[in-house]
């Protein structure tokens, strides 16, 4: 499956739109600067998914997700290795914690985050394609790689796939942004996306 | 009615805050958690701006992204690592608590609009627990880490000690056989030649007194080998005096000292030095280096045999000497062992000339000192050379 040029330049209008914005409420908050750049937007195949996140199926992840409803239906989720979370937390907060395992702090902290970079994208999704949603509460969980799919229910073959970088402090941390439609959803996304794209 | 008095019921026994704003900020429900946690009653703060009670949401920080939720975007997280103080009542109660705030839109009751509810959950003590647990491990990695130095310091007080009483081994084997037993046969000589001097002839007399005057070199040569060596080890000992010299001049003038030692064994001795310029070094060390090598090449090179003896230019910095002999040579465990102090044992000449070892630690000590370096290429039945660098000029 190929994404028309058009369709293409649109997602990737949206997804600048959003980063811009993140990187915006982020640095409002954040004690070091943070530059937020997606240097690729892929649509790939979900049994592609492994390899993008680590080739090494022992690889912890950290992971924020949001599901949501109404016209179209999935979820999004930025995800990162746990070591990567972890640096990027401190890095953020000017932490000097000494334990090198995702605790509540880390974690509520990630949840922000991850919240800000999602609601952008998502919610600049929803308003160029003029699309209500209903969102979820921002959920983390941990997990092996080969368990990021675990539990998401039918999933179509594709889905949308954009490296993330966060640079703080001369740090590049490197993540993920997943955006998954259900079965249905996908083709109405792609329907929605040529629709607006030509607009 | 019921229903709606349930729900109420239920919301209020929750052990998290809820409340709910329109979208200009007014308060349209405040539970009783909150109620508890900061001190305002329900009654007070109903129908009236959030921002009167609680500056935060005046913040434009943060009414730019409580704003979208009435838009029905996503919700928005806020966590107490980045805000503190987010919730922070006048009366000054909520003073050192944290809390991890949700906003998210819900749905109202006019078409296409959205309120905002507001969870609140009070992390202080478990962000407390955190802190303290850290503080923990930070103690305890400074503790391990204090530990480990102690540890190190208290493994290399064992290997010096190991070292000195090595040390201190090895000067006592060395003064209770090396340094006595030559004198047992000095004084046993000197006794013939002093109470039966008529029954001597004069042939026989002037054998002992050169075997005298070989034996007093020999332990002279190891007394002072002993003291250099002795002093090196207390700080301070040998003083490191380095001049700029000629190492050719100096070179033969102790081959020349030398002569006799070799000439007993019909040993030649060549010397071949080209373009060697001045070193910078400490004479009286050089010297000690020079004489002990070419001691022991003389000491295990076969009678009539031949020591070649170079020096040149090794490269801009350094000028190198290298004694060549083609004697006994040394297998590599004993190669491997000349500096060990447990172990430098010397073996026997070729002319069963006695030993300790003791000459070439001093040698590598004056070499170090001199910030040269000591090569030496042996295998056994086909020689020794033993090659030494010193500096061209100050380093």
């Amino acid at each position: 499956m190929k994404l028309s040029t058009q369709q293409f330049d649109f997602l990737t209008e949206i997804v600048n739109i959003g980063i811009g914005r993140s990187a915006n409420v982020l640095n409002k908050i954040v004690k070091n600067r943070v530059q937020l750049k997606v240097p690729s937007i892929l649509l790939l195949k979900v049994d592609d998914l492994k390899q993008l996140v680590g080739h090494d199926d022992s690889v912890e992840l950290s992971v924020i997700s949001m599901g949501f409803t109404g016209d179209l239906l999935g979820s999004v989720a930025l995800v990162f290795s746990s070591a990567n979370a972890i640096k990027m937390v401190d890095l953020l907060t000017e932490n000097n914690y000494e334990k090198l395992e995702m605790d509540q702090l880390r974690t509520s902290t990630l949840n922000e985050v991850g919240n800000i970079v999602l609601n952008s994208l998502i919610g600049t999704l929803g308003n160029l394609l003029k699309t209500r949603f209903r969102y979820s509460i921002p959920q983390f969980k941990e997990c092996l790689a080969k368990d990021l799919l675990a539990n998401t229910g039918s999933l179509p073959e594709y889905f949308i796939y954009a490296e993330t970088q966060f640079k703080i402090k001369d740090n590049n941390i490197e993540g993920s942004f997943m955006l998954f439609f259900e079965v249905g959803s996908f083709d109405t996304f792609i329907e929605k996306l040529e629709k607006f794209s030509v607009q | 009615m019921e229903r709606a008095k349930h729900t109420q019921q239920l919301i209020d026994s929750l052990s998290m805050g809820i409340c709910i704003i329109d979208p200009v900020y007014k308060v349209l429900y405040w539970n009783e958690y909150m109620h508890e946690y900061t001190g305002i009653p329900s009654g007070t703060i109903c129908c009236k701006p959030l921002g009167d009670f609680f500056p935060s949401f005046k913040l434009e920080v943060y009414t730019e992204r409580i704003n979208s939720v009435f838009e029905g975007w996503p919700p928005v997280v806020l966590s107490s690592r980045f805000h503190h103080l987010f919730i922070e009542s006048p009366n000054g109660k909520l003073k050192n608590k944290s809390q991890d705030v949700t906003i998210s839109a819900l749905v109202s009751s006019e078409e296409g609009a959205f309120n905002a509810l507001i969870s609140v959950i009070d992390v202080t003590e478990s962000n407390r627990q955190l802190e303290e647990l850290n503080m923990q491990y930070k103690k305890a990695k400074q503790d391990i880490e204090i530990r480990e130095r102690i540890q190190s310091k208290l493994m290399d007080s064992e290997i010096r000690y190991r070292e000195l009483n090595n040390m201190k081994d090895k000067l006592i084997s060395i003064i209770a056989h090396d340094l006595r037993s030559p004198f047992t046969s000095l004084i046993g000589y000197m006794e013939i030649l002093a109470n039966e001097p008529h029954k001597i002839s004069q042939n026989r007399q002037q054998e002992i007194i050169a075997m005298l005057l070989d034996g007093t070199r020999q332990t002279y040569a190891l007394l002072e080998n002993l003291l250099l060596w002795a002093n090196m080890q207390i700080k301070g000992g040998v003083m490191y005096r380095p001049v700029a010299f000629n190492l050719e001049a100096v070179l033969t003038e102790v081959v020349a000292k030398m002569k006799h030692m070799a000439q007993r064994k019909e040993i030649s001795i060549v010397i071949e030095c080209k373009e060697v310029a001045d070193v910078f070094a400490d004479v009286d060390m050089v010297q000690a280096i020079l004489r002990n090598i070419i001691s022991n090449a003389i000491k295990y090179t076969h009678p009539k045999g031949r020591i070649q003896i170079n020096s040149a230019k090794e490269n801009d910095s350094y000028a190198f000497v290298s004694i060549k002999d083609d004697g006994v040579g040394m297998n590599p465990e004993t190669i491997a062992n000349l500096f060990k102090m447990e172990k430098s044992v010397s073996a026997f000449g070729t002319d069963n000339e006695k030993g300790t070892g003791l000459g070439l630690l001093v040698c590598k000590e004056f070499i170090d000192k001199n910030k040269g370096k000591l090569e030496i290429i042996s295998s056994l039945g086909s020689g020794s050379e033993f090659k030494f660098t010193l500096p061209l000029r100050s380093l």
